[in-house]
């Protein structure tokens, strides 16, 4: 019937089509604990199948329609809209849940979730206080290369800026009036380009400071601002596309969690929607970390009362209810100063860990 | 984005130590280099202690380039390093882990529970209290530190380098192991004849040497011989058609060998992924526990120069007495065919007792080792790792190390300010221009 491979490939495909499909079904990977679930590839096969050899293709039934009716025979459920009720006790009810990212919030990552979930509106994460419209912080007549006059000027330095050419090469530049007209342009020497340039630069200025080693007598540096670093990173107009302004928590249609950009891990869901206690201590006593109400506080022993990290409300921290829950446990769970060295240097004493592991 | 860093200090090179001072140890020179360098670092960071403090609750407003005003509180939520400047950074001892407290002695195993992670607020009471036992317990070195100053858990903010922990870290180990092992077999000529033959694809630049004629290799190109090792691994193994027949005694550690390198090959290649899922999570814990289960295939090639020097000399003493034994045994009148046998018995004899000697004396007890079983919880805490690599630290590096190049190399630092300044005022108004 058959003499070579190809042959045999043939003959397979003619008689026994079900077998060369099977042979298509992708081979997943080893993972731990979990039993194969069909990915969309997978279905796509299924799909196929359907269309290829049962009857339903002969009736009018659309894609969807099928794709239902094959989970179910595989007994394959479908990941279903994740509610809120659904969703794991120990984090708070959530107020916004979509099924389809925004073109925003999906930007960094080529993944594209099934569901997204954000912080309730109460923390106020990533939310603006105001706005503030950069075209109305301008005339009318704002000129964008401002210190240069036209966009010749402009290009012209930047080509001497970006592809290195010396000071030396500037004035060289201009000695051989290789520019048709000069007067067009705000510099002539590389003397006046470079201050020009100079004044141009925004970003934060640089100071200068001094330490002294034991092995040598003054060691300069150079530093700046790092909250003027912050805010000359964010002010920046060609970054608007790429930033994250709030954490999120991403889910595929097995409802697992995917983890991605640094927004979609804990840490920063913990930092702005958790209920952070802190109190500050460096020096007189110990502190560790301190599971209260499920809620991960940090909890130590100098600066008494208590406030609220991240960027809660106030009229949140204000309800008297969790004030005095969290002066309870203070009361019980916290080492008075004087027992504290000791104490936290007991090894059966207090262990941290963290809220997922507790 | 290349622009979206930018450099926040240009810090000076503490002096080399001394040794000939007098009355100045040089334990001590380096304890007070560290603490220059501490304070410099608090001095930079020291903004943050006010607007961090979440006492006050007050904030920052800034301007955010969606037109929108918002209020910030600033927080350090990570320093990407590779492990020796952690190691500056948290000022612990060169063998310690900066996040948790493991022994050094433990770091080649993977335990069961993981250990407890490090309070810094105890080693800054233990600071205070002058009282060194605890920090050198805890491989803590007795300096004022930065990061105790500002509100963070100092252990928060390492995240872990794919760079230098996995490409330049354990792949570069295990590419030892693997080289080793292969020599060991007799089949390093044929991996390296499979190794230098091999077919580009996309994604994939063909290794035109073989890896032992490269003298180093950077992480793109670790990168790259990542996605080829194991075939070239297995091939080289399993090759029969122009090769003698592998030794019996040598199939089993074959086929663990195998399986170690898929397995930390797998690890590696997984941890690169950009999204994750609980499930990936899950099968990279499964793949580092797997390696760590068949990791002692390669245990002999971890031995010191100084092990492998005994079991040299161990060996030779060995074979003397073998031959000695041999030379005795002949006029006796065996035959040929039992001679021959005895032989073999006495040089298998000789192959485990260097064996047992390059095992006794080996471990994996190295930090990187130790580091990759924190890689799975750093994940689900800060998202994939490739966006903490430092990789992008050392592209963003390159400005500077131009500008430096156009200074005249005397009095550099404000010439290479104002060189960087210059450049990137530039492609920063090209870049909003263009948006």
């Amino acid at each position: 019937m058959y003499v070579s491979a190809g042959a045999y490939s043939s003959h397979i495909q003619k008689s026994h089509p079900e077998c060369l499909q099977a042979a298509t079904i992708p081979l997943k990977r080893r993972q731990s604990n979990t039993t194969y679930k069909p990915n969309d590839d997978s279905m796509e096969y299924l799909l196929d199948k359907y269309f290829a050899n049962s009857d339903l293709y002969n009736y009018d039934l659309n894609r969807l329609e099928l794709a239902q009716i094959c989970n179910a025979y595989l007994d394959f459920e479908p990941a279903p809209e994740i509610s809120k009720a659904e969703h794991d006790s120990d984090v708070e009810p959530f107020v916004e849940t979509t099924s389809l990212p925004s073109s925003n919030e999906s930007n960094g990552s080529a993944y594209t979730p099934d569901a997204i979930r954000s912080p309730p509106n109460q923390y106020k994460a990533g939310q603006p206080v105001r706005d503030f419209p950069f075209s109305q912080q301008r005339s009318q007549r704002y000129n964008h290369l401002h210190l240069f006059h036209n966009p010749c000027d402009y290009k012209l330095a930047r080509f001497f800026t970006l592809s290195k050419v010396p000071k030396g090469g500037i004035d060289q530049f201009f000695r051989d009036k290789l520019v048709e007209s000069p007067a067009q342009y705000s510099f002539n020497s590389g003397y006046t380009f470079y201050q020009l340039t100079d004044k141009m630069a925004d970003d934060p200025a640089w100071t200068a400071g001094s330490v002294q080693y034991a092995l040598r007598l003054k060691s300069e540096f150079q530093y700046r601002n790092i909250i003027e670093c912050i805010q000359y990173l964010l002010h920046q107009w060609a970054f608007v596309d790429h930033m994250l302004w709030k954490p999120v928590q991403l889910f595929n249609k097995d409802r697992e969690r995917i983890y991605s950009e640094m927004n979609t891990g804990s840490w920063w869901w913990d930092q702005q929607v958790c209920f952070v206690v802190t109190l500050n201590l460096v020096y007189d006593a110990a502190a560790y970390l301190h599971n209260i109400d499920n809620h991960s506080c940090q909890i130590n022993s100098d600066s008494h009362p208590f406030s609220i990290g991240s960027n809660l409300p106030h009229e949140f921290f204000r309800r008297q209810e969790i004030v005095a829950n969290i002066h309870q446990h203070w009361q019980h769970s916290i080492y008075h100063k004087e027992q504290t060295y000791d104490e936290c240097l007991d090894p059966a004493g207090p262990v941290a860990d963290s809220p997922e592991k507790a | 984005m290349m622009n979206a860093w930018i450099p926040l200090a240009l810090l000076p090179i503490p002096p080399k130590r001394l040794d000939k001072i007098s009355g100045y140890p040089v334990d001590a020179q380096e304890l007070d280099a560290l603490q220059v360098t501490h304070e410099i670092i608090s001095s930079i960071l020291s903004p943050l202690c006010n607007v961090s403090d979440v006492t006050s609750q007050s904030g920052i407003e800034m301007v955010c380039c969606d037109e929108k005003v918002r209020n910030c509180i600033p927080m350090l939520c990570g320093w990407l390093a590779d492990h020796m400047e952690n190691i500056i950074i948290h000022g612990i001892s060169s063998n310690r882990c900066p996040i948790c407290i493991a022994p050094p002695d433990q770091f080649g195993e993977l335990s069961n529970a993981s250990y407890a992670i490090r309070l810094h607020p105890t080693y800054a009471a233990a600071f205070h209290h002058s009282d060194i036992h605890i920090l050198n317990s805890h491989g803590v070195k007795n300096i004022n530190n930065a990061l105790w100053h500002i509100p963070i858990e100092p252990h928060e903010i390492v995240r872990l380098d794919i760079l230098h922990v996995l490409l330049l870290g354990m792949l570069v180990h295990l590419m030892k192991w693997v080289q080793e092992f292969l020599d060991h077999v007799g089949r390093l000529t044929i991996f390296d004849h499979i190794w230098s033959r091999l077919l580009p694809f996309p994604g994939f630049s063909r290794l035109n040497k073989a890896y032992r004629s490269v003298r180093q290799c950077q992480g793109k190109e670790m990168r790259n011989l990542c996605y080829v090792l194991l075939a070239a691994f297995a091939a080289a193994l399993s090759r029969t058609s122009d090769t003698p027949a592998m030794a019996s005694r040598h199939k089993v550690l074959c086929h663990n060998a195998i399986l170690c390198v898929q397995y930390l090959t797998d690890f590696i290649l997984m941890a690169q992924y950009q999204v994750h899922t609980h499930s990936t999570i899950e099968s990279m814990k499964d793949y580092l526990r797997d390696f760590h289960a068949y990791k002692d295939v390669f245990l002999r090639f971890q031995a010191s120069k100084a092990v492998k020097a005994a079991a040299k000399e161990a060996s030779r003493d060995l074979r003397e007495d073998h031959s000695q034994l041999l030379t005795s045994d002949k006029p006796q009148g065996k035959t040929s065919s039992k001679h021959r046998k005895l032989t073999q018995e006495l040089r298998l004899e000789t192959e485990e007792l260097v064996h047992d000697f390059l095992t006794t004396g080996a471990n994996y007890n190295f930090p990187k080792m130790h580091l990759i079983s924190h890689f799975t919880d750093q994940i689900s805490k800060y998202g994939s790792l490739p966006q903490y690599s430092t990789e992008i630290c050392k592209a963003s590096h390159k400005p500077l190390k131009d500008a430096y190049r156009r200074s005249n190399h005397l009095n550099a630092i404000p010439q290479i300010i104002r060189t960087y300044t210059r450049v990137h005022g530039f492609s920063m108004r090209e870049k909003n221009l263009e948006q």
